[in-house]
């Protein structure tokens, strides 16, 4: 095989051992590599029903199917998978940086570590050679310079690449991320607690291997296309305004979540938009490897008591930690994003889960002795800030919150669990969707939870192609043609701010894809490929006990209408999400219960996993 | 007040009363390609909406054309969010929209998420 190294390297913790596996084309053929090698990977491995937090948990890195080649807008990514601490589903998060291509020069596609040692170490990955490391020292650390700088200098070699948690991670907070290359992050679904609950603090690569491809003019034919087109109108907006250009977008539509949902519109909305951050506090763009695109926007705090906090700024933790909690100061957003990197904790959810909190204060659930003498009050950027931290520490009530929102209500009761915005447990993200209806099921049938990721269908409502105040079953044959397709992305992996460069965009991922590994691949046999990995996600997760109850949407959601904005009054009834699910289940070829019928395992070449769906019938 | 080149709108009629005053708001890098975030217009009145983002290609030029249309052929770029007075304007609807006395039109590009 070209591309892929073919190889599996398998770490057990407990007993400070290692080995490595073969795969062959099989695997590559049927399941590419990132998405579909993780959902493979961990419905083979993991055994059923064990706690996300239990060493027999695996925790799984996967590169992308042309990772460390020249395709661009593609080769730097990873992903990473586990059971998730936050769902007790298919816990799943993408990076980018450097790290995914080094994983693959090291020798890699896949790397699986289970078990858990009895101290805290790392993982250093060196080509051929794998020692597991002493990370006492390191335990209790950040991420970025007191753990990703330390391990290259203990090390010696300003190459290496590290992927590691913080504090957050080791304090098996519910919704901790994996931090590399500085300000990247496997954020979502709390796969640093996985990493935390193993005593691993971190695995560091280096490889110096090269990666072969198949048809090496072609490949450079197709690839100069390509890079004109990342660096041409598809992408530019991303690298000269970026993501957070949404905030006046959204706060327009009254999709913008302001105060945990309170409100869709925010009235401050201009002094944290991506245009002002932009003028302001930008001060450089970079970009990951073999990507023309350069969007990271880095900003700098400029004034107050958080000035010279450093942080990328993107969308989602900017609504997060700014309107979410009514907080209107940059510096104070930069701050908390910077906390989010440092502590490693998923700063969309950390957002999320302070704005519950200060609802929780607003409302007298919570009080200022339980938050360490902190006025928890919406707008305040100190006491958003200084609370994160607690939660990344579990200091004081910190460490309820720890547990995310779901878990937090249970156990502050009174109430909360109607404004604890999480879908199958995991936090909300940037779209106040009562007013989005293709997005509202998308996100119910979301195999992560609360997620826009893994299907984009707000575009439709937003981009002006369906009405988005409508619920019809139309909407279930686009959310599934989106959630395939994106399974494909992620499973080259396509960095998803330059899909637009893409023709087709099946065609032209197959014709790269055979470029690449040489293994034939048609467009529609991709297209295929994304519709067997999303029902064996679905596979997974029904085996955990995910059943229709779960592919549902916040109470606020369903029950409280967005009280303001061109949106007012907008909710998702029931009745509407069931007739969305039902025609969702009916496309997918599923039994009304969400359950994937024989027929279709069979045309997937799922048969193997028949027994799983049968169970659940 | 700024009136649209007659070229750039089919059937453009000269005369004050013929003239519609509308309100174009300008977001995140369509702003940047426009060099404003607002305006105020005048143009004739039985252009669509999708007229007047032609017309607004003249005036403003390749970069803005490419943040509106696709690349290639006539089409609104998908990530392209077109409001007439705050509701959302779908794609297919542009060409038959007609524009009224006072309507603010918003352009905002949408920026979906990477991870
Ligand atoms: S578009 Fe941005 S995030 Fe995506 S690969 Fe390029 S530089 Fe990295």
């Amino acid at each position: 095989m070209n591309a892929y190294t073919g190889k599996i390297l398998y770490v057990d913790l407990t007993t400070g051992s290692y080995r490595t596996a073969s795969f062959d084309e099989t695997l590559s053929k049927n399941y590419i590599g990132g998405t579909g090698f993780g959902v493979k990977m961990l419905i083979d491995h993991l055994k059923p029903g064990i706690d996300a937090l239990d060493p027999e948990n695996p925790l799984i890195y996967v590169s992308g199917a042309v990772s460390g080649t020249m395709v661009p807008c593609t080769a730097s990514k990873f992903g990473v998978f586990a059971k998730s601490p936050a769902t007790g589903f298919l816990g799943e998060a993408y990076s980018t940086g450097r790290w995914g291509a080094e994983l693959r020069m090291a020798g890699y596609d896949i790397l699986v570590i289970t078990g858990k040692a009895k101290k805290p170490v790392y993982l250093w990955i060196n080509d051929n050679s794998v020692q597991i490391k002493n990370a006492v020292h390191l335990w209790g650390k950040t991420t970025t310079c007191e753990t990703e700088e330390a391990i290259r200098k203990e090390l010696g070699d300003q190459d290496i690449r590290v992927s590691c948690i913080g504090q957050a991670g080791e304090n098996l907070c519910k919704f901790a991320c994996i931090i590399n290359d500085h300000y990247r992050a496997a954020g979502r679904t709390g796969l640093g607690a996985v990493m935390g609950s193993k005593n691993l603090k971190g695995v560091a690569l280096r490889g110096t291997n090269s990666v072969t491809v198949a048809e090496p003019d072609e490949l450079v034919k197709m690839c100069k296309d390509l890079y004109e087109r990342a660096k041409g109108p598809a992408t530019v907006k991303y690298r000269t305004l970026g993501t957070a250009a949404n905030m006046l977008t959204m706060n327009a539509q009254a999709a913008l979540p302001t105060r945990n949902y309170q409100s869709a519109t925010f009235e401050n909305a201009e002094k944290v938009s991506g245009e002002r951050i932009k003028e302001e506090f930008v001060v450089k763009t970079q970009g990951c490897s073999a990507c023309p695109c350069r969007c990271e926007h880095i900003a700098i705090a400029k004034e107050g008591e958080y000035k010279g906090a450093v942080a990328r700024i993107e969308y989602e933790p900017l609504m997060a930690m700014g309107p979410h909690c009514g907080v209107d100061d940059p510096n104070a957003i930069i701050k908390g994003i910077e906390i989010s990197n440092q502590y490693g904790m998923d700063a969309i959810s950390i957002g999320i889960v302070v704005g519950f909190a200060m609802e929780c204060y607003e409302k007298g659930l919570i009080t200022k002795e339980q938050t360490g003498g902190l006025e928890l009050n919406f707008g305040d950027g100190h006491a958003m800030v200084e609370f994160a931290k607690m939660i990344a520490l579990r200091e004081g009530i910190g460490d309820v919150f720890a547990e995310g929102c779901k878990g937090a209500a249970k156990i502050i009761g009174g109430g909360s669990e109607k404004f604890a915005n999480h879908i199958k447990g995991l936090e909300m993200t940037g779209y106040d969707i009562r007013g989005l209806k293709t997005a509202a099921l998308g996100y119910a049938v979301s195999r992560r939870g609360a997620d826009h990721q893994r299907h984009g269908s707000y575009g439709h409502d937003l981009g002006g192609k369906v009405d988005r105040y409508k619920a019809e079953p139309a909407r279930g044959k686009i959310v599934m043609a989106d959630e395939d397709l994106y399974c494909i992305l992620d499973s080259i992996i396509i960095c998803k701010f330059t899909r637009g460069i893409w023709n087709g965009p099946y065609d032209d991922i197959a014709r790269v894809y055979s470029l690449v590994t040489g293994i034939p691949m048609t467009g529609e046999e991709l297209r295929k490929t994304g519709e067997r990995i999303s029902n064996l996600a679905r596979l997974f997760n029904i085996r955990e006990g995910l059943t229709r109850k779960d592919d549902t949407l916040p109470y606020r959601t369903m029950n409280d209408p967005i009280p303001d904005g061109v949106a007012k009054g907008s909710y998702v009834s029931q009745e509407e999400l069931d007739l969305m699910l039902d025609a969702y289940y009916e496309a997918r070829g599923w039994s009304n219960r969400g359950v994937p019928s024989d027929e279709k395992l069979d045309e997937l070449g799922l048969s193997d996993y028949a027994a799983i769906a049968a169970q659940a019938r | 007040m700024k009136k649209i080149n007659a070229e750039s709108l089919v059937d453009f009629e000269i005369g004050a009363e013929s003239l519609l005053k509308v309100k174009i708001q300008y977001f995140g890098s369509i702003r940047m390609a426009a060099h404003k975030s607002e305006e105020k217009m005048e143009i004739a009145s039985n252009s669509t909406v999708y007229q007047l983002l032609q017309g607004l290609v003249d005036l403003y030029g390749e970069s803005f054309r490419e943040e509106i249309f696709q690349e290639s052929g006539e089409g609104l770029r998908e990530d392209l969010m077109v409001t007439v007075n705050e509701t959302i304007i779908k794609h297919v609807n542009t060409a038959e929209v007609n524009l009224k006395q006072a309507d603010v039109i918003a352009l905002y590009p949408l920026f979906p998420g990477g991870g």
